[in-house]
């Protein structure tokens, strides 16, 4: 696909968008500008992101395997490197512990354990 | 184009459809993260740990983002997100992004309309499909059969769904010719 093809679809995906909802969003939508797609070409760049990628799977496997013990963490910010728990109150502090301890890990990830289980509705 | 997508078991023993995605930072590297598909977000929106891996200013925005259970305030920062595309390949997302700034407000980031809506979005629990094309190769794809070990051949309707569009589009173009 072309580079030009692309870039077409992501303003066609834009204004379909914007169509999409009502007037009272149309401010928000409009302070951002437009997504631009860019299909990647260089092989190293490529292979370096499915390296990560890896490396996250990794780690995300390592988490479904801990889950009961990882989710009981309620209202914390975890991180997750080396295939090892990192529990804190804020993305930093669980960030910089988890970097200090696995530094070559790039595949490491945080994610926020909401204080309250149950249904939830995204919609932003 | 086709972007895979897979369903994750998320903190409350709930599978939900997601997207791998990784995140440029301020330093070049790379910040890895899961989105949620979520085709009533108008637009793409960071959670406050993403955002804050990405050690990015955020300009304030100047409208507070909605959703069901209030609004919340956020950012906006300019970045690139990178997905995985068939046969090893990578897409890359440029522009701008609103983020949470309160990590109570959203715990996954979501993947919005001003990214899903360049695709057909295939958000399939039974089949266990999660998917993203791009309508005029996707269906090339399906009549070269390239995709039919993973996805259903039913999906084939969305030959029909898009030549609808098209006739639509061109119907939209006449009358505004018309006018």
């Amino acid at each position: 696909m072309s580079e030009g093809r692309v870039a077409g679809l992501a303003q066609q995906g834009v204004s379909h968008a914007g169509r999409a909802k009502a007037s009272a969003r149309r401010d928000t939508m409009a302070e951002l500008s437009p997504v631009l797609v860019e299909e990647e070409t260089d092989p190293v760049e490529t292979e370096r992101a499915r390296i990560r990628r890896e490396r996250f799977e990794r780690n995300w496997a390592w988490l479904e395997k801990h889950a009961a013990d990882v989710y009981r963490h309620r209202g914390k910010i975890i991180a997750i490197a080396g295939q090892k728990l990192f529990v804190g109150d804020t993305t930093d502090e669980v960030l910089a512990r988890a970097k200090a301890a696995y530094p070559e890990d790039d595949g490491l990830f945080t994610r926020i354990i909401p204080r309250e289980r149950g249904p939830r509705i995204y919609a932003y | 184009m086709r972007i895979d997508g897979s369903w994750r078991l998320c903190d409350d023993g709930i599978v939900r459809p997601v997207v791998w995605g990784e995140l440029r930072a301020s330093d070049g590297s790379w910040v890895q993260a899961f989105f949620l598909t979520d085709c009533a977000a108008d637009r793409t929106v960071l959670s406050e740990n993403v955002w804050r891996g990405l050690g990015l200013p955020g300009v304030a925005a100047t409208h507070r983002l909605e959703g069901v259970g209030g609004s919340a305030a956020s950012v906006v920062v300019e970045t690139q997100i990178r997905m995985a595309r068939e046969a090893g390949q990578t897409v890359l997302f440029k522009g701008q992004f609103a983020a949470f700034t309160d990590p109570a407000a959203l715990d996954i980031s979501v993947l919005g309309r001003d990214i899903t809506n360049m695709f057909a979005l295939i958000v399939d629990r039974p089949q266990d499909v999660v998917c993203l094309l791009v309508e005029d190769i996707s269906t090339r794809f399906y009549k070269d059969e390239i995709l039919s070990v993973n996805l259903p051949t039913r999906y084939d309707s969305t030959t029909n769904l898009n030549e609808k569009r098209r006739r639509s589009q061109r119907t939209r173009a006449k009358l505004k010719k018309s006018c």
